[in-house]
């Protein structure tokens, strides 16, 4: 055993929790490949604008850990992959990684955006969720990273302007998808999650201008976000003065197949409106909820203080019936009852925000297939102690961290990716199971 | 009947544990459709929903489930607003719990009729088809009526062939109970 080589381990995610193994492993000196589908890692969290309870900067804590997986010597960071097959067993996997084409040399690439500022072509921009468009050639966000350069051949015309104004020839629209093998001693899941598609529950008009979910109010109440960190209506670019936050949309609802609690909305959703009380002072909140699971440390205090006099929130315990569009003003009217007083409620508001939930990623059912991992019913991953917030997939070698593994927060996701790192390393280090 | 209002619906306070029929939620459980009722959790979709209420606040379908499941057997059968809801079905198509809510309202009234809590609008009904076979008695105005869209009279009623089926289901009997037979 002493003689034997130790292993690397291979990451699929490059959300916060990946990030963290990533790192928690580099630093013991193992051999990492950090596997992410899209072009940056950073994941959900990038998006998000302050974290709960204590309102911190979620960038400013993101983003060094994000430097810090670039600039680490053991970690190979494949953006823009994805994992193909897996063979192999426990202390020995044989793992191909498809590279797709960026169509820009990431080797030479500087970052430097002259190619985006020439690009004509202008194309939603998934970071923002389509609240302002980016170009063709685009860095899904000024942290990114790597600070490379991507093509979007969905969009692009191939019109050789990026390539004309490129100073390092970095542009190269005939790259072909590349297979990387690599032999690795355990597997760390970090897929993450997907919000819920707010348009099934159509009683909660997520198709009106005036009816956002709460990750796109993040993107706009964040200072480098579309609007500048303005939260505004976007039926006419109004500021709300009157704004609803509707909870458990897309969780704990039969209706949609989600029995499960996502764990994070009730926060988010205080947080925010802390939030926008600290922006506009004389916003008028009120949050509809079946009850307000505030269980983390200093959960329940942050509840407190969104309640008091410092910000006034309005919390009614009643899930929404239904809304509707006033045609003339875009406001919104909810019916509601207050099961507190057993009061039908209707009110006006100037913005309605969904809080969804979590969902497991579409493509978690082909790793799923790919690994044979077991998965619960609602398609969270689930461990071999459930009960003990295990990191341990059904597969020897195969360990799971993060929101795949059951919707969590940023604390128990980063928890949870310490614990899998440490026990991919045993796996890594002694071999599989002899 | 419009001039009426309705008996508002009121659980007695202090509650007292003693009057609860803790058998009537089991009671309701077995009719076809209200199984799901004890999945209940109280969050007021139903409410929020209900088109019935916007007009009547006195009915609250989450209330009517609440007094249900607690046994206030009593109250929810003998309560006017049983017989507000209109049976849109909006209610049971948001239920987050997936309970049947206007199912099971129908099932309160049919436990409501065994008992013998008729609503009164409903007993006149009923007894206007008793006596005459019809619910809209007077004939003489009907076939005005109907010479003037040019419809020939009304047929009449065999009221033999009505009394067997008042009989047959079991109607008769209900309305003829009496009031102290509760």
């Amino acid at each position: 055993m002493m003689e034997k080589t130790q292993n690397g381990v291979l990451i699929i995610g490059g959300g916060i929790a990946g990030i963290q193994a990533s790192l928690d492993l580099a630093e013991q000196g193992l051999k990492v490949y950090l596997v992410e589908k899209s072009p940056s890692i950073g994941g959900v969290m990038a998006q998000l604008d302050k974290t709960f309870p204590t309102l911190d900067c979620s960038a400013c804590i993101l983003t060094p850990k994000m430097v810090e997986v670039k600039l680490s010597e053991n970690i190979e960071l494949l953006t823009y992959s994805e994992v193909e097959e897996v063979s192999g067993k426990a202390g020995d996997f044989k793992v191909k990684i498809l590279k797709k084409p960026r169509y820009v040399n990431e080797e030479v690439c500087t970052g430097c955006d002259i190619c985006s500022q020439r690009c004509p072509i202008e194309a939603p921009n998934e970071f923002d969720l389509g609240l302002q468009p980016r170009k063709a050639i685009y860095l899904p966000f000024p942290q990114a990273v790597p600070n490379t350069y991507t093509i979007d051949k969905n969009y692009c015309i191939e019109c050789g302007l990026c390539k004309g104004v490129c100073r390092v020839g970095a542009i190269d629209y005939d790259q072909q998808p590349t297979i990387l093998e690599i032999e690795v001693g355990s597997i760390i899941i970090a897929t993450g999650f997907e919000i819920f598609d707010a348009n099934l529950k159509e009683e909660y008009g997520y198709h009106l201008d005036n009816v956002i979910t709460g990750l796109e109010l993040e993107r706009l109440i964040n200072a480098s976000g579309p609007t500048g960190g303005h939260v505004i209506r976007l039926s006419d670019g109004n500021l709300p003065k009157r704004v609803a936050f509707l909870q458990c949309v897309g969780s704990r609802d039969e209706k949609v197949g989600n029995l499960y609690c996502s764990r994070v909305c009730c926060m988010y959703a205080i947080k925010q409106a802390v939030l926008i009380k600290e922006h506009e002072e004389d916003t008028d909140i009120t949050i509809y909820n079946m009850d307000i699971r505030a269980f983390g440390k200093g959960f329940e205090e942050f509840y407190q203080r969104a309640m008091s006099e410092e910000f006034g929130t309005k919390f009614v315990r009643g899930r929404v019936g239904e809304l509707f569009e006033i045609p003339e003003t875009g406001n919104i009217r909810i019916r509601a009852e207050n099961t507190d007083t057993g009061e039908f409620t209707e009110e006006e508001f100037d913005l309605v925000v969904l809080s969804v939930g979590l969902i497991p990623c579409k493509d978690a059912k082909a790793l799923q297939e790919l690994l044979g991992i077991q998965q619960d019913e609602d398609g969270f991953f689930t461990g071999e102690n459930p009960e003990l917030l295990s990191t341990k997939s059904s597969v020897e070698g195969i360990f799971i961290a993060g929101v795949v593994e059951g919707p969590k927060d940023i604390p128990d996701s980063v928890a949870q990716a310490g614990g899998a790192a440490i026990k991919a390393s045993v796996v890594a280090v002694k071999g599989g199971e002899t | 009947m419009t001039e009426e209002k309705v008996k508002p619906f009121k659980v007695e306070e202090p509650l007292r544990i003693a009057r609860l029929d803790p058998t009537f939620k089991g009671e309701i459980m077995e009719e076809p459709n209200a199984e799901l009722i004890k999945y209940c959790f109280q969050c007021g979709t139903c409410t929020g929903s209900c088109i019935a209420t916007r007009f009547e606040n006195n009915f609250n379908p989450r209330r009517i489930i609440k007094a249900a499941l607690l046994g206030l057997k009593e109250l929810v059968l003998s309560s006017d607003v049983l017989w507000i809801c209109t049976l849109c079905y909006q209610c049971s198509e948001r239920c987050p719990q997936g309970v049947k809510i206007s199912e099971f309202m129908e099932v309160l009234r049919h436990l409501a009729v065994k008992y013998g809590y008729i609503h009164p609008s409903l007993r006149l009904q009923a007894e206007a088809i008793l006596r005459s076979g019809r619910v809209y008695e007077d004939e003489d105005t009907a076939n005005v009526m109907r010479e003037d869209v040019s419809l020939p009279p009304a047929l009449s009623v065999d009221m033999d062939e009505v009394s067997k089926i008042l009989n047959r289901t079991g109607i008769s009997n209900i309305l003829l109970r009496e009031e102290g037979d509760r």
